[in-house]
């Protein structure tokens, strides 16, 4: 299975959850290479969502 | 806040320019805090529950991308790539958090996945005030009219001799600058906020 079609799976689950606070909508800005693949972008993005990605707190007041 | 049924870039500017008065204006660079917690009062109203944004920095691979905004019915999260610095950083957010304000229902524009990482990569500076553009257009305008204010900019009559230390002043990516100095954009962007006689 592609990891947009993945990604299109699990979104549908997250919307159909019982969850409060599911996620219901998602949207990119992609990076700099113009060429990366939809995929990659996909695969990022669903390892980003799961919690599969390490991720730290920002602390905007100090942007 | 508005809700809009067509995106235009004259629609993106009243959106900013309306944001903008709510913020803490008149400050250099402008915070991105008074943004994200606008963002939670508005979200929080139109949904008589507290409503929070969260906002991650992502270890990512090259490239990969530079945001994420992920929606739910009580919160949201914005997930930011580490390779960004500060002025992207606040860029980003602030155009996600712009997508929380003007985007009118949760699943209005939950096209596939595909549609919509097609749109992001078609992001241009629109070059008709009144031309449809993508969400993704729209809330990158929107954002960098908050950011590099038009009440800061009235007074410029001409681009400003050292770019990069017109960008490092406001906080925002030089390449967003650049543009709106070096494309059709700035001159639109100028007639209609010249046009526009609220604050």
């Amino acid at each position: 299975m592609k990891y947009t079609e993945e990604l299109e799976k699990w979104l549908a689950k997250e919307r159909a959850s019982d969850r409060a606070d599911h996620i219901v909508d998602l949207k990119f800005f992609p990076g700099v290479d113009p060429e990366g693949s939809l995929d990659k972008l996909s695969r990022a993005a669903l390892d980003t969502v799961t919690g599969k990605r390490n991720a730290t707190p920002l602390d905007t007041s100090k942007l | 806040m508005t809700m809009l049924s067509t995106y235009s870039l004259e629609e993106a500017i009243v959106v900013a320019r309306d944001t903008y008065v709510k913020i803490s204006r008149p400050r250099r660079p402008v915070p991105i805090d008074p943004i994200l917690r606008y963002a939670e009062k508005v979200e929080s109203a139109a949904r008589g529950q507290p409503y929070s944004i969260k906002t991650m920095i992502v270890d990512v691979e090259k490239n990969e991308y530079r945001g994420i905004f992920a929606r739910g019915l009580s919160s949201s999260t914005i997930y930011l790539s580490h390779e960004l610095n500060d002025c992207w950083k606040r860029f980003v957010i602030c155009k996600e958090a712009i997508h929380l304000l003007v985007d009118d229902s949760d699943l209005r524009y939950a096209k596939s996945v595909r549609d919509q990482t097609m749109e992001a990569f078609q992001m241009f500076w629109p070059t008709q005030s009144r031309a449809p553009l993508t969400s993704e257009v729209f809330a990158s305008v929107v954002a960098f009219e908050i950011l590099y204010p038009w009440e800061s900019r009235r007074a410029i009559s001409k681009p400003p001799e050292d770019m990069h230390q017109e960008a490092v002043d406001f906080k925002i990516p030089e390449h967003h600058l650049d543009a709106y100095f070096r494309c059709t954009f700035g001159i639109l962007s100028e007639e209609i906020n010249s046009g526009i006689l609220v604050p």
